[in-house]
């Protein structure tokens, strides 16, 4: 077979980079890598620099490659210039593995919240902690639906920390982050939960446990299309909403708010103009001048 | 393409304004630059890229900025999407209301706002508020400088760009630097400062001059 990832990872200089960084492993690396793309016909057709970079960013990690098994993930993506390319994508399962390697966690795990097992009452607005109570039937638990995801982390040091989301925010950060689940396929899509887990036990490291070499590099590379160095990580999957439309939003929150606070006919006035034809904008307005109309404010 | 009747943009009226260092010739070389640049962009559709970090802070936090101008002065003001024109320039206002014209600018950092001075925001910004009043027939304008918090993504890149730098010498704690993009712990009124400029007919009348010999020129020129 011609131009097989078998032939590239032959080729003197691949091989010899294959060799430096794995030594030993070299073998079972090229075995996995082949039976990974023997098994995936879109990633057989795939830019082979990126397909090998990608698997050895997970070798370099010591996380396996086979895709069952939820520590990292190589997968195909149509890049701009309309070329398919691999993208490296760590599962949750990849960064508790890194987090325990590091000797400094005592515990950390993520799980899924469903109906009734939170409620606000619950909560320390003090610690932003949570107090759980954690439907104990298993078949019962099954049924109800689920409301958002938990991280829990706690270090040999006694320093412990939570981060837990709603699905509607892990929704929200999905559609922010990944251009494919706005356009209705990719990993958001097709295993919501999995890419909620990950994203929660993420932001939870990311921001409080500590960040270990292996960490730093998971983290980079995490989506991207690896490059030759970390420099060169390409994020094919990420599109943050434009520098406009963010403001856009902004102002929009600004005038919703703007409406809600005022408290007479003249002050509501003042927010016409800018309410322009905006359909929720203008129903809210409406609302709330009926609203001050009948008090006769 | 006809030129005759082009209409420029308040925010590029400083490159029309530029002096030109030959007697003969009423068009700087900033000048000629500039509407080089319209011409290609008219002609060809082609547009430079110039987007920055700074302005991209700036779109994105201009109604933190008003948001700002409020909690200092008390006043509510909405940004506006009308674009004004006139048979020589056309623009945007941030900020129009009964009696002024307000542009609000977001700065980066604390440094560059402490760079600001009356003299810098009048070098920077003067003929775009005078094309706006000129537009809107008021005779006052507001220059608006605030200091506000810097997105929290784009600190992440700024973090990540600067670790990526100084792990080469062995620099890990990116973190000591989150600071210099956060501003809550500055009292509002110490990160607002306005300007206020008046128009001036004189000043219009060697706008138009400019536009009158900028026209002909965009006219003139070929690749």
């Amino acid at each position: 077979m011609t131009n097989s990832i078998v032939e590239y990872m032959g080729q003197e200089a691949v091989s010899k980079n294959i060799q430096e960084t794995l030594g030993k492993k070299t073998p079972q690396f090229i075995a996995s890598v082949t039976s990974l793309v023997n098994a995936n016909e879109v990633l057989r057709n795939a830019e082979k620099k990126s397909v090998m970079l990608a698997c050895l960013t997970a070798a370099a990690l010591d996380l396996p490659i086979n895709q069952n098994l939820g520590f990292a993930y190589i997968i195909p993506y149509k890049n701009k210039k309309g070329e398919i390319v691999a993208q490296f994508q760590m599962g949750w399962k990849g960064f508790v593995q890194l987090a325990m390697r590091s000797g400094q966690f005592e515990t950390i795990n993520v799980s899924d919240v469903r109906s009734g097992e939170i409620g606000d009452e619950s909560r320390n607005r003090l610690t932003g902690e949570i107090v759980f109570t954690w439907e104990k039937d298993e078949k019962k638990r099954a049924i109800l639906p689920v409301i958002g995801f938990v991280a829990y982390m706690r270090l040999i040091n006694g320093f412990k920390k939570m981060l837990y989301m709603t699905s509607q925010e892990l929704d929200k950060h999905g559609n922010r982050y990944s251009q494919s689940m706005k356009k209705g396929y990719g990993l958001w899509k097709d295993d919501f939960d999995a890419m909620a887990s990950k994203t929660v036990i993420k932001l939870l490291l990311s921001k409080y446990a500590p960040m270990t070499v292996e960490m730093q590099r998971a983290t980079l590379a995490d989506q991207a299309v690896v490059g030759d160095n970390d420099y060169d990580h390409e994020y094919v999957d990420n599109e943050t909403p434009t520098a406009g439309e963010i403001a856009n939003h902004k102002e929009q929150k600004r005038i919703l708010i703007a409406i809600k606070e005022a408290k007479t006919l003249k002050e509501l006035e003042e927010c016409r103009e800018a309410v322009g034809d905006d359909g929720v904008l203008s129903a809210v307005f409406s609302r709330k001048f009926d609203q001050l109309a009948q008090e006769k404010i | 393409m006809d030129f005759s009747t082009y209409l420029f943009h308040c925010s590029g009226l400083a490159n029309l304004m530029v002096k030109s260092k030959t007697k003969d010739d009423p068009l700087s070389q900033t000048t000629k630059s500039y509407l080089r640049d319209i011409f290609i962009q008219e002609v060809y559709k082609r547009k430079k890229y110039t987007d920055s970090k700074y302005t991209k802070k700036g779109t994105m936090v201009e109604p933190d900025t008003m948001d700002l101008v409020k909690t200092v002065t008390g006043k509510t003001y909405f940004k506006n999407n009308k674009t004004l024109a006139n048979e020589w320039i056309t623009g945007t206002p941030d900020i129009i209301t009964l009696e002024s014209i307000k542009d609000v600018k977001s700065s980066w950092d604390l440094w560059t706002f402490a760079e600001v001075t009356e003299k810098k925001a009048r070098d920077d910004y003067y003929y775009q508020l005078l094309g706006y009043m000129w537009l809107s027939g008021l005779t006052r304008a507001e220059l608006m400088y605030g200091l506000v918090n810097t997105p929290e993504f784009m600190v992440e890149d700024e973090l990540k760009k600067i670790y990526l730098l100084n792990r080469l010498v062995g620099d890990f704690d990116v973190e000591k630097y989150k600071p210099n993009y956060i501003f809550d712990d500055i009292p509002a009124k110490e990160r607002l400062k306005t300007f206020i400029l008046e128009y001036d007919q004189l000043v219009i009348d060697a706008i138009k001059t400019q536009i009158e010999y900028s026209r002909a020129y965009l006219g003139s020129l070929s690749l």
